[in-house]
């Protein structure tokens, strides 16, 4: 009985120190898929992705466990997306409206070019979203885009170059080309 | 004509890419799950060990391999955050067994909300108008305290994103003061001291306005008066800035904290 309750404890630790060390070095990977995700709080989404990770560390396969969390990164987005829907059908919420984009300024650029991208992801799919994000921003090869999305390597050559149509179409919209000169 | 789309979409990605997580974030997140200091480091260690031998292999081998796109997708500073965690925690021991269940996200420890700062202006709807150039993301190289803003029922209050890693620009001096006082009230509400975040605030308020921070700076102001048990006063500039701004960065927020709710649980696959 001793025994038992000792190998128990020694797998609980071994499982907290493997989950300490996806958080090392996986955390701001997943961070990062949660924000374009648009995830409302991606610290939070992120924590919670690694939650699900750790309850099922059991059927994550060595070697895999990028491939792993990005799986469950995209169906916690997606319960987001699920939920905000909910909240906006019965008032509780109102619509997303993403914010103007501000003025340029050295210091803020990035965050300002963020934004942009933001607002350019929101107009895409779910699915076009998250076809581009893994492989235009995290540059995810799309065989790894079909093994975490689950679906066929076809379906992901399908929806990314769909995605990189309508982002080029949003970027134009947002952000009309100088002709010339960069902007 | 040269057509400059590929930069402008490059500017964007590039821009994306060198997103990080604000300072903390990480060990918020160990903190909150309630993996033990010792487990954080001995993670830490597995973890840093797994970058050196990619980094040796991606010496070795081709520049793009999986090996250097998984340091970049990392960054470094894995190390020294799990000596933050230690820090942190204190004489957590080994083996304490972990929070299994999640409770409501961020209840834990408030997690901080990423930053999407607002800009100085907001007036134009220009586009960003200087070429971004590739910088290495913000690394965690180390790791800030816990801080103890919570709100009554747990509501997270945002803190301030990572410091820049860019270099000054005209503007900086600027920002700089805006950061440092929303910076101040930040660290003075987590030390309970809210009448002096309120000053900092007020400050903030009277030098800057609704500035770069201004969202930060409301919602740190309302969760502060709710500290002092200034109801009235936090309803009044958390109502003004609800009705300015329904959809600010702190909108949601806000509303949680003069709702004193805890925040919305995501629902999660399992």
């Amino acid at each position: 009985m001793i025994k038992m309750a000792e190998g128990d404890h020694r797998a609980g630790v071994q499982a907290e120190i493997r989950v300490a060390e996806l958080v090392h070095l996986h955390f701001d990977f997943i961070w990062r898929l949660m924000r374009r995700f648009g995830a409302t709080d991606a610290e939070d989404a992120t924590q919670h992705v690694f939650m699900i990770a750790w309850k099922k560390l059991d059927q994550m396969q060595l070697g895999k466990e990028r491939a792993f969390l990005v799986g469950i990164a995209v169906r916690v987005a997606a319960d987001q997306r699920k939920a905000r829907s909910r909240r906006r059908e019965s008032n509780e919420e109102p619509p997303d409206v993403v914010a103007p984009i501000p003025d340029a300024s050295e210091l803020l650029e990035q965050r300002q070019a963020r934004e942009l991208l933001d607002r350019i992801l929101a107009e895409l799919t779910p699915d076009l979203r998250e076809a581009f994000v893994l492989a235009e921003i995290e540059e995810l090869t799309a065989r790894e885009i079909a093994e975490v999305l689950g679906v066929p390597a076809g379906t992901v050559a399908s929806r990314l170059r769909r995605a990189r149509e309508a982002f080029q179409l949003a970027l134009d919209r947002h952000w009309p080309a100088t002709k010339g000169q960069a902007p | 004509m040269k057509d400059d789309t590929p930069e402008r979409k490059e500017r964007l990605l590039v821009a994306a890419r060198n997103d990080a997580p604000p300072q903390g974030a990480r060990d918020r997140a160990l903190l909150a799950m309630g993996v033990a200091a010792s487990a954080s480091l001995a993670g830490a260690e597995a973890a840093a060990a797994k970058l050196k031998t990619a980094a040796l292999k991606s010496t070795a081998a081709a520049p793009a391999s999986g090996a250097s796109l998984l340091l970049k997708a990392v960054g470094l500073g894995t190390v020294a955050g799990a000596l933050g965690m230690a820090t942190i925690l204190g004489l957590k021991g080994q083996g304490t067994p972990p929070a299994r269940e999640r409770e409501a996200p961020g209840s834990v420890v408030p997690s901080a909300t990423p930053v999407q700062r607002p800009a100085a202006s907001r007036e134009a709807a220009s586009i960003p108008s200087v070429i971004v150039s590739p910088t290495p993301a913000t690394s965690h190289t180390a790791a800030m305290p816990a801080s103890a803003l919570s709100a009554p029922g747990g509501t997270p209050v945002p803190t301030l994103a990572e410091p820049s890693s860019r270099p000054p620009s005209a503007a900086a001096p600027a920002i700089e003061a805006e950061r440092a006082l929303i910076e101040t009230a930040r660290q003075s509400l987590a030390a309970g001291r809210a009448s002096t975040a309120i000053k900092a605030l007020n400050e903030y308020e009277a030098r800057f306005g609704f500035g770069v921070l201004g969202h930060e700076q409301v919602a740190l102001k309302v969760k502060a008066l709710l500290t002092l048990g200034r109801r009235s006063e936090a309803a009044v500039v958390g109502e003004h800035y609800l009705a300015e701004r329904p959809n600010g960065t702190q909108a949601a927020t806000v509303r949680r904290l003069l709702a004193g709710a805890a925040p919305t649980p995501s629902s999660a696959p399992e």
